[in-house]
C-alpha cells in the first residue's frame, strides 16, 4: 500500500479517518456508506483502518458503568433545600434589616434636624440681643418731662386736660397734690406735636418751664422748642460719608411709632 | 425513591411539572438522568468524589434554571450540555486532567491483562469487549489511556462511546459544530490507539 506524503493526501486521509468514523458511528447516508464499504472491499489498509477503529470504539464503550452514590439524590434535593433556605430567609432578613436600618436612619435624621433647629435658635437669640438693640433702637422707651409754672393754675390746668381729650389721647394723674396737676401720657411723636401745637397759647400765662430728658435739662423751652428737641433725640444721627460706597439709611423705627412718654408737671398758685 | 427510576413519564411532562414547584417531578428527573450523568461526568474527571460533587452541582443548577429551559433542545441534551460544561471548567481550572506523559508508572499492569489488551486491539483477533469488561485491570489500562486525551477529546469519545449520544446530540451538548464533533473524533480515536499501543508496548 503506498504512502500518501503530501498534503492533498493527507487531506484525503483525514477525510477518509472522518468517515470512517462516522462509518463506525452510523453516521453517514446510504449512499457514503456504500462509497465506505466499496473502499474498504478495494483497499486492505482502509479495512485495516476500520477495524482499529472499531475495537476502539468497543474498548470505550465496554468500560463498566459506574453507578451514582446512593445518597446522591438525597443530596442533591438537600443540598437544593438548603439553598432555597439561604436564599429566602436571607433576602426576607436583608429586607427587613433595610427597613429597621431606614427607621433608624430617619429618626437620627429627626433628631439631627431637632437638634439643628434648637442650635440656630439659641444662636439667632444670642445674635439678635448683641446685634438688633445697635441696628433696631427700641420703638418705646424715649421719655420726658415737661415741667411748667403758673399762677393761674386752674386756667391752665383747664387747657391742658381740653387739649389731652380733643386730641384723643388719655392720660394719668399720679400724685397730684393741691398745687401740682400732673398728665402722664404716652403717645407717637405726631400726636405730641400736634398736642404741643394746642399748648402753645398757654406758653404766655406760664412763669417757667423746662424740659427734662434723662439727665438733660432744656430751660425756659417754648412749645415749638420742645417739639424740636424731642424730634432730635428721637431721630438718630445721620451716618457720616467716609466713601464713596451708597450708604444705606441707618435702620430706625418709624417716628410716628416711637412711643413717647411724656409727663407734663403744672405747678403754681390758683 | 428507587422505584421511581422505573417511571417512564415524557420528560417535557415533568420539567413542566418541576417549573410549577412540584418536588416529585424534579426527584423522578434526579433519579432519572443521575446515573448516567454521574458516569459521564466520573469518565471526564476521572476522580469519585469530584464527579459526585459535579453530579450535585449539575442537578442543583438544572433545578435552579429549570425555568429558563426554552426546550429548544431536549432535556436530555440540555442536561448534559451544563453537566460537561461544569467538568471541562473543572479540569480546566484543577488543571488535574490533560494530556500527560506517557511514563513507565503506567506500564505496571500484569502481563496477562496487557496481553489481552493486544491481543483484542491485534487486527486478527475477533473483538470481544465483554472479556475485556470482565478483567478489571485491563478497563484500568483503558481508563487511564482515556485520561490521557486532552479535555475536549475525551469529552467527545465519553459522549459517543459512553453515552451514546449521535453527533447531533454532541453538537449540542459540546456547543460546537457538526463538522468540529467529527475532526475532534476522529483526532480522539486516532490518539486513543497510539496511546494505547505505546502502554502496551
Amino acid at each position: 500500500m503506498k504512502e500518501n506524503p503530501n498534503i492533498e493526501a493527507y487531506h484525503s486521509d483525514r477525510h477518509i479517518e472522518e468517515l470512517l468514523n462516522s462509518f463506525v458511528d452510523g453516521e453517514l447516508t446510504q449512499r457514503e456508506q456504500v462509497e465506505i464499504q466499496r473502499l474498504i472491499s478495494h483497499d486492505a489498509r482502509i479495512a485495516r483502518r476500520l477495524r482499529e477503529l472499531q475495537k476502539c470504539k468497543m474498548l470505550v464503550g465496554a468500560l463498566p458503568s459506574t453507578e451514582a452514590p446512593a445518597e446522591l439524590a438525597e443530596e442533591i434535593k438537600t443540598s437544593l433545600q438548603r439553598k432555597a433556605l439561604l436564599v429566602q430567609p436571607a433576602y426576607g432578613g436583608q429586607r427587613l434589616r433595610e427597613r429597621a436600618g431606614a427607621r433608624h436612619l430617619l429618626v437620627r435624621k429627626v433628631l439631627a434636624a431637632a437638634a439643628m433647629i434648637g442650635l440656630v435658635t439659641v444662636l439667632g437669640a444670642v445674635i439678635y440681643t448683641i446685634v438688633a438693640p445697635e441696628s433696631v433702637p427700641p420703638a418705646t422707651g424715649f421719655a420726658c418731662r415737661l415741667e411748667l409754672k403758673t399762677g393761674d393754675l386752674a386756667s391752665v390746668d383747664a387747657v391742658i386736660r381740653r387739649s389731652i381729650e380733643d386730641n384723643g389721647l388719655t392720660y394719668s394723674s399720679p400724685r397730684s397734690r393741691g398745687d401740682e396737676r400732673k398728665y402722664a401720657l404716652t403717645c407717637s411723636q405726631e400726636d405730641l406735636n400736634l398736642l404741643l401745637a394746642d399748648l402753645e397759647n398757654i406758653w404766655t400765662g406760664l412763669d417757667s418751664t423746662a424740659l427734662i430728658v434723662g439727665t438733660e435739662v432744656f430751660d425756659t423751652v417754648t412749645s415749638k422748642q420742645v417739639a424740636e428737641v424731642v424730634a432730635d433725640l428721637v431721630t438718630p444721627p445721620r451716618p457720616r460719608l467716609t466713601s464713596k460706597e451708597e450708604i444705606k439709611e441707618p435702620v430706625s423705627p418709624a417716628k410716628d411709632k416711637v412711643q413717647m412718654h411724656l409727663t407734663i408737671v403744672l405747678s403754681g398758685s390758683e | 425513591m428507587p422505584e421511581a427510576a422505573n417511571i417512564s413519564i415524557d420528560d417535557a411532562v415533568l420539567v413542566e411539572q418541576c417549573r410549577q414547584g412540584d418536588s416529585a417531578a424534579m426527584e423522578r428527573l434526579i433519579i432519572k438522568y443521575q446515573n448516567r450523568i454521574y458516569n459521564v461526568i466520573l469518565k471526564i474527571c476521572a476522580n469519585i468524589d469530584d464527579a459526585a460533587e459535579l453530579t450535585q452541582e449539575t442537578f442543583v443548577k438544572v433545578i435552579e434554571n429549570i425555568a429558563e429551559f426554552e426546550g429548544r433542545s431536549s432535556f436530555y441534551t440540555w442536561a448534559f450540555r451544563i453537566a460537561v460544561n461544569l467538568t471541562l471548567n473543572y479540569c480546566q481550572r484543577s488543571g488535574r486532567i490533560g494530556f500527560r506523559s506517557l511514563d513507565t508508572e503506567d506500564n505496571e499492569h500484569n502481563g496477562q491483562a496487557r496481553r489481552q489488551l493486544k491481543e483484542f486491539l491485534s487486527d486478527d483477533s475477533s473483538p470481544d469487549p465483554a472479556a475485556v469488561a470482565a478483567n478489571k485491570e485491563l478497563c484500568e489500562i483503558a481508563i487511564k489511556s482515556l485520561m490521557k486525551l486532552d479535555d475536549e477529546q475525551r469529552a467527545v469519545v465519553v459522549l459517543r462511546d459512553i453515552e451514546g449520544m449521535n453527533y447531533a446530540e454532541i453538537a449540542n451538548v459540546l456547543g460546537v459544530e457538526l463538522g468540529t464533533v467529527k475532526s475532534r473524533l476522529s483526532r480522539a480515536r486516532s490518539n486513543l490507539r497510539e496511546i494505547l499501543e505505546i502502554m502496551l508496548q
